[in-house]
C-alpha cells in the first residue's frame, strides 16, 4: 500500500517481510540510527565544538583543537563546504555516465578526504563526520525520506551555530510540530504511536513474527480486518503431535 | 462559541499535565521545599501528596455535575458574566505570570551557563518563534509533540536522579522531622504549592475526547507527578544536604552536572539541558494555548489562534523587564507560593463548591454542557 | 493569509540573524584548556596568592605543526583572588582559559592551614569547573607538585592526575576526593572535609595519606595505613594490602589483600554527654604472600592468621579515632550524621552541640577477617 504513508512506513524496505522477523527488527533499529545521525550529526558536532565544549571528553578535545590550530575557517564554513561538497559529487554522479562513476567516486575521495586536509582547508575530524552522515544517509531505505533528512540537515547546522543546544531544541521542536500536523488521508503521520493506538491491531515499530501477522492495520479501515485466520499453520502443530 | 477542535485521549492528557510538573521540577521549586521543611521534606512530601490526592477526588465529585465544563462555564453559571469576566482575568494573568517566572529563570540561567556576552533578547526570540509557530499550526500539533517529548524528559529526570546512588545514605535524610514538627506540618503546608498541576485539571474537562476519563487521567497523573517529584526531593537532599550554607540557582541542573560514566563521559548536562529545553519550549506553547484559549472564552471568539501573537507580545514584554537573582527568588518563593495556593485550593475550589450547591438547590437543573 | 505567515517568519529569521553577531560562538581552537590549578601564597605579599596553570598536550602524536600545545607549560600570577589571576593570565596568553577540564586543584599546605573556603566556594561558582576534579593538598608548594608531574612522564596528558588520583581503588593509601564532595562538606557542619595529600620529593609525588580539615582550614594529616582505616570505617575501602606479622614466625611478614564484606555496623549513642560508637567490621581477605613453608589447607592456621590480622586492623582502627577525636577534634569519619538519626527533629539535635562534644568520644571496635583463601598456592 502506497498510502496513508506514515513514518513507519519510511522506515520499512520492502524485503523486510521475507527476512527472519528478527534480522528485519535489527535492520529496522539500524535505519533508526541512520535517520538520528543523518538528520541531527553534523548540527551536534557544530554546537558541541562552539557551545558546549564540556561534552566531550578530554584526550579527545586536545585532538581536535590540535587538528585544528592550522585550519584558517571556523567550523561552520569548513562543514557547509564539506556538505555542499558533497551534495555536488552526488549530483555528479547521477548526471554522468556509469563508466565515470567510480573516477567522480575516487576524485569525491580524494578532493574531500587526503587533498582538503593536507591543504589544511577541512580539520579530519570533520572528515568522518560528513563521511559517517552520508552514509547514514544512504542507509535509510526510503528516498524522500533522504531528501528531507538532507534539507533539514542543514537547518540543524545553521541553528547549532547560531545558539547550540538552544538553536537545536528550537528546530527540533518546530520540525516535530511540522511532521505532527501532517496527516496522509486523514491518517496522522506518527501513527500508531502518536496518538496512542491499540498496538494488538495496529502493527507497530517491531515486527511480528510471520504466524502473528493476522490482522491488518486497523488505521486503513479496511473491509475485512482479518488477513488470515489467528492459527493459520495447521500443520505446524500436526507436526509436533506426530 | 469558541471550541478547541481537537480532543485529548487518555494518554495525551496526563503526557500534558506532566510536561506542566517537569517545567516546575526544572525550575527550582523542589529545592525551595527542602529549603522550608529540611530534612523533613520525605514526611512533608507524603503529607502533601496525602492533601492533594485527598483535593483531587474532591474536585472530581465536584465536576460530576458539570460534565465536558471547565472552571470559566462554571463560574459563568454560578455568578454570570461579572463572575466569569473575574475569574477568566485572574487565570490570564496567573498563566502569563507562571509562565513568565518559567522562561525568565530558564533564560537568565542559559544567559549565564552559555550566553554570557550575547543580550537577553536573542535568548527569548528563540522561544518566542517556537510558542508563535507551534499555536499558529494547532493545539493537536502541541499535543502529539508533547506525547512524545514526556518520555524522554521524565527518563532524562530519572537518569540524573538515579546517578546519586554513590552519594546516597539514609543519613542525610536524618532527623527524619526536620527542623521541628510545627515547621513540617503547619508551615510545610504551604508546600502544596508545588502541586501547580491542578490548576491544569480546573481546565482538562472540555479538552478531552471522553470526559467520563477525567477521573482516572486526574488520579493517574497526580500520581506519577508525585512521584516525580518525591524523587526529585530525594536526589536532591542527598546531593545538597540541609547543613550546607550554600544554595544552587538551579538544583536540577547542578545534579546533572555531577553525573558520570566512568573517566571519559563528564559533564552531560548539555544534553540534559537539551532535552528540558524542548520540554519548556512545550509546556511554554500549552501555557500560550491556555491563556488564548480562556480570551476566547471569555470574548466568545470563534478562533484563538491569532491571538497568539499578542498574548506572545505580553510574555516578551514582561521577560524584558529588569530581572535580578533577587527578584527572581522572591517571586519564585514567595508570590508565587502564595498566589498557586490562593488560586488552587481557595477561589476556585470556593467557586466550584458554590456552584455545587446552587445546582443542588436549584430545581429542574439539566446538566450543563459547554465545550 | 499563508503570505502572512512566511512574511512573518522570514522578518523573525533576519532578526535572528542581524540580532546574533554569534557573541557566544568560539571555536575549540581558542580555548587554552588547563589540566591542573594551584594556589600558593605568594612569597610578595602576605595577601596575595600565587595562581600557577598547567595545560596539557595530547599523548597520542599529532600531524599539526602546533607548537603550543606540543609541551606542558606551567604560568604562574601573583593575584588576589582566582578570578582576579585568571583574568590577568588571560591578558598574558593569547587565548581564554577553560577551566571545563581541570583534573585536579592544588591547594599548597601553607595556605590549606588558613583557611580554603573561600576559594572553594569561588571554583564551586564557576560555570566550568567539573565537580569530579580532585582537590589536593600538597605538602611542599603546588608549583612544586605540577613540575613533578610535569617532569615524570615523556608522554604526559591529562590523563596522567587521573591515574595518579584513581590509585585509591587498588592501594587505598589515600582517598577519593572530589570537588563537589570536598566542597558539600566544607560546608557541612556534621561531617568535617578530607582531601587527598600529596608528598612531593625532589623528583616525585607521592599519594600518601589524607589531609584533615577541621571547618575550612587544614588541622593535620593521617598518613596512608591510617587512611586505610578511614576508609574501612567509612565504608568506601574498595581493595588495600597491609603487612601482618607471620604468627608463626616473627621475623617474617605476611601480605593479606583485604575487601570488605559489608557495610560496617556503626552504632553510635550518647552516654553521660559522651558519645560512644560501636564499630564492627566485616572484612575478607587472600594471603598474597608468606614467605617461609606454610599450609594454607590448616584451619588453626588459617584461625590464627585471622586473629592477627583483627588484632593489627583493630589496633590501626584505634591509633586513626585517637587521633582524629583527640588530637584533631575533627569528624571526618560523620559519626554526627549518625547520631542525627536517633533524633526526631534538627532542633533537639542541634542541643547536643555535637563539635563540642566529639573530642569526649569512646569507642570499641570489632573486626571479623575471614581469609579466604591463597590466591594460587595451597601449600608452601
Amino acid at each position: 500500500m502506497v498510502v496513508p504513508a506514515i513514518f513507519l512506513d519510511f522506515l520499512t524496505s520492502g524485503e523486510d517481510k521475507n527476512l527472519n522477523y528478527q534480522f528485519a527488527n535489527f535492520l529496522k533499529f539500524v535505519r533508526v540510527i541512520a535517520v538520528f545521525f543523518a538528520t541531527f550529526l553534523p548540527g551536534f558536532y557544530v554546537a558541541i565544538t562552539n557551545y558546549h565544549q564540556e561534552l566531550i571528553p578530554s584526550e579527545l578535545l586536545f585532538a581536535i583543537a590540535n587538528a585544528r590550530e592550522a585550519i584558517p575557517f571556523p567550523v561552520i564554513f569548513e562543514i557547509l563546504i564539506m556538505e555542499i561538497s558533497f551534495e555536488l559529487i552526488r549530483e555528479a554522479g547521477l548526471r554522468v555516465s556509469s563508466s565515470f562513476s567510480t573516477t567522480i567516486g575516487i576524485i569525491g575521495a580524494l578532493i574531500l578526504g587526503d587533498a582538503a586536509v593536507s591543504a589544511s582547508i577541512v580539520s579530519p575530524i570533520l572528515i568522518i563526520v560528513v563521511a559517517f552522515t552520508g552514509i547514514c544517509g544512504f542507509a535509510v531505505p526510503d528516498f524522500s525520506l533522504t531528501t528531507s533528512i538532507r534539507i533539514y540537515r542543514f537547518a540543524y547546522i545553521i541553528s547549532g551555530f547560531l545558539a547550540g543546544f538552544l538553536g537545536i531544541a528550537f528546530t527540533f521542536f518546530v520540525h516535530f510540530i511540522v511532521l505532527c500536523h501532517l496527516t496522509s488521508f486523514g491518517v496522522p503521520f506518527f501513527t500508531p504511536y502518536i496518538p496512542f493506538s491499540n498496538l494488538d491491531r495496529n502493527k507497530g515499530f517491531i515486527m511480528k513474527p510471520v504466524w502473528k501477522r493476522d490482522r491488518r492495520n486497523e488505521f486503513l479501515n479496511t473491509k475485512r480486518p482479518k488477513a488470515e485466520d489467528k492459527i493459520s499453520m495447521d500443520w505446524r502443530n500436526l507436526n509436533a503431535k506426530q | 462559541m469558541p471550541s478547541s477542535n481537537y480532543k485529548m485521549q487518555k494518554y495525551e492528557a496526563i503526557c500534558l499535565i506532566l510536561i506542566v510538573m517537569v517545567s516546575k521540577l526544572i525550575l527550582n521549586i523542589p529545592y525551595y521545599i527542602i529549603d522550608s521543611v529540611g530534612t523533613g521534606a520525605i514526611i512533608n512530601m507524603i503529607y502533601v501528596g496525602v492533601i492533594g490526592l485527598i483535593f483531587i477526588l474532591i474536585l472530581n465529585y465536584l465536576f460530576q455535575r458539570f460534565p465536558n465544563s471547565d472552571i470559566i462555564d462554571v463560574s459563568e453559571y454560578l455568578g454570570g458574566k461579572v463572575l466569569k469576566t473575574i475569574v477568566s482575568i485572574i487565570f490570564i494573568a496567573v498563566f502569563l505570570f507562571v509562565a513568565y517566572i518559567t522562561l525568565s529563570d530558564f533564560a537568565n540561567m542559559l544567559k549565564i551557563i552559555y550566553f554570557e556576552k550575547s543580550p537577553l533578547i536573542f535568548v527569548l526570540l528563540f522561544f518566542m518563534a517556537g510558542i508563535l509557530i507551534s499555536n499558529l499550526i494547532g493545539f493537536k500539533a502541541i499535543v502529539r509533540t508533547i506525547c512524545f517529548v514526556v518520555p524522554f524528559t521524565i527518563i532524562s529526570i530519572l537518569l540524573a536522579l538515579f546517578a546519586v546512588y554513590d552519594d546516597f545514605s539514609l543519613n542525610k535524610f536524618t532527623p527524619f522531622f526536620g527542623y521541628n514538627f510545627q515547621t513540617t506540618f503547619v508551615n510545610g503546608l504551604l508546600n502544596t504549592f508545588s502541586l501547580y498541576i491542578i490548576t491544569y485539571y480546573y481546565f482538562l474537562m472540555p479538552l478531552l475526547k471522553d470526559s467520563f476519563h477525567f477521573q482516572k487521567i486526574t488520579t493517574a497523573s497526580y500520581a506519577i507527578s508525585w512521584v516525580l517529584l518525591f524523587l526529585t526531593v530525594i536526589s536532591i537532599l542527598t546531593i545538597f544536604p540541609i547543613e550546607n550554607e550554600t544554595e544552587p540557582i538551579n538544583s536540577l541542573y547542578l545534579l546533572s552536572r555531577k553525573i558520570t560514566l566512568g573517566d571519559f563521559v563528564q559533564r552531560l548536562d548539555a544534553i540534559f539541558i537539551l532535552l528540558w529545553l524542548i520540554s519548556i519550549f512545550c509546556y511554554l506553547s500549552v501555557s500560550i494555548f491556555m491563556v488564548n484559549r480562556v480570551f476566547a472564552k471569555l470574548t466568545n471568539l470563534s478562533d484563538s489562534k491569532m491571538l497568539t501573537f499578542s498574548s506572545t507580545s505580553i510574555l516578551f514584554g514582561l521577560c524584558l523587564l529588569p530581572f535580578n537573582i533577587a527578584l527572581g527568588h522572591i517571586l519564585e518563593d514567595v508570590v508565587y507560593k502564595y498566589l498557586i495556593i490562593a488560586l488552587v485550593f481557595g477561589i476556585n475550589f470556593i467557586i466550584m463548591i458554590l456552584a455545587n450547591l446552587k445546582f443542588k438547590f436549584k430545581k429542574g437543573n439539566s446538566m450543563i454542557h459547554y465545550g | 493569509m499563508v503570505k502572512k505567515y512566511i512574511a512573518f517568519l522570514l522578518i523573525l529569521t533576519l532578526l535572528l540573524f542581524m540580532l546574533t553577531g554569534c557573541y557566544d560562538s568560539t571555536g575549540i581552537e581558542n580555548f587554552y584548556y588547563i589540566v591542573a590549578l594551584g594556589i600558593d601564597k605568594s612569597e610578595k605579599d602576605d595577601n596575595l596568592i600565587t595562581l600557577h596553570v598547567q595545560n596539557a598536550k595530547p599523548s597520542s602524536s599529532s600531524e599539526s605543526s602546533s607548537a603550543q600545545s606540543n609541551e606542558s607549560k606551567i604560568y604562574s600570577v601573583d593575584c588576589r583572588t582566582i578570578e582576579s589571576g585568571i583574568n590577568i593570565l588571560n591578558n598574558y596568553l593569547n587565548k581564554k582559559i577553560n577551566l571545563s577540564h581541570c583534573s585536579a586543584i592544588i591547594f599548597s599546605e601553607e595556605i590549606a592551614k588558613e583557611g580554603i573556603k573561600n576559594f572553594i566556594n569561588t571554583l564551586g561558582n564557576d560555570t566550568e569547573v567539573r565537580s569530579t576534579c580532585n582537590v589536593m593538598i600538597s605538602s611542599k608548594s603546588s608549583y612544586d607538585l605540577l613540575d613533578n608531574v610535569t617532569n615524570s612522564s615523556d608522554s604526559f596528558s591529562s590523563r596522567l592526575y587521573d591515574y595518579i588520583l584513581n590509585s585509591v581503588d587498588y592501594t587505598g593509601y589515600t582517598i577519593d576526593s572530589t570537588f563537589n564532595n570536598f566542597s558539600s562538606r566544607l560546608n557541612n557542619e556534621q561531617t568535617q572535609a578530607t582531601a587527598i595529600y600529596a608528598l612531593v620529593n625532589e623528583d616525585t609525588v607521592q599519594n600518601f595519606g589524607a589531609a584533615v580539615f577541621k571547618e575550612d582550614s587544614m588541622v593535620g594529616t593521617i598518613c596512608a595505613l591510617e587512611t586505610i582505616a578511614h576508609l574501612m570505617v567509612t565504608n568506601h575501602l574498595e581493595g588495600c594490602m597491609i603487612p601482618i606479622t607471620n604468627p608463626f614466625d616473627e621475623n617474617h611478614v605476611i601480605d593479606v589483600n583485604l575487601r570488605k564484606v559489608k557495610k560496617p555496623d556503626i552504632d553510635v549513642r550518647l552516654e553521660n554527654n559522651a558519645p560512644f560508637i560501636k564499630i564492627d567490621l566485616s572484612l575478607q581477605g587472600s594471603i598474597n604472600s608468606s614467605g617461609e613453608e606454610f599450609d594454607y589447607t590448616n584451619p588453626d592456621n588459617i584461625k590464627k592468621v585471622e586473629d592477627t590480622c583483627n588484632e593489627y586492623i583493630q589496633e590501626l582502627i584505634r591509633t586513626y579515632l585517637g587521633k582524629i577525636t583527640k588530637e584533631y577534634r575533627s569528624d571526618i569519619a560523620g559519626f554526627g550524621g549518625m547520631l542525627s538519626s536517633k533524633y526526631l527533629t534538627i532542633d533537639d539535635f542541634n542541643k547536643i552541640h555535637w563539635n563540642e562534644i566529639f573530642e569526649n568520644s569512646n569507642y570499641e571496635v570489632h573486626v571479623h577477617t575471614q581469609i579466604t583463601s591463597s590466591q594460587l598456592l595451597n601449600k608452601e
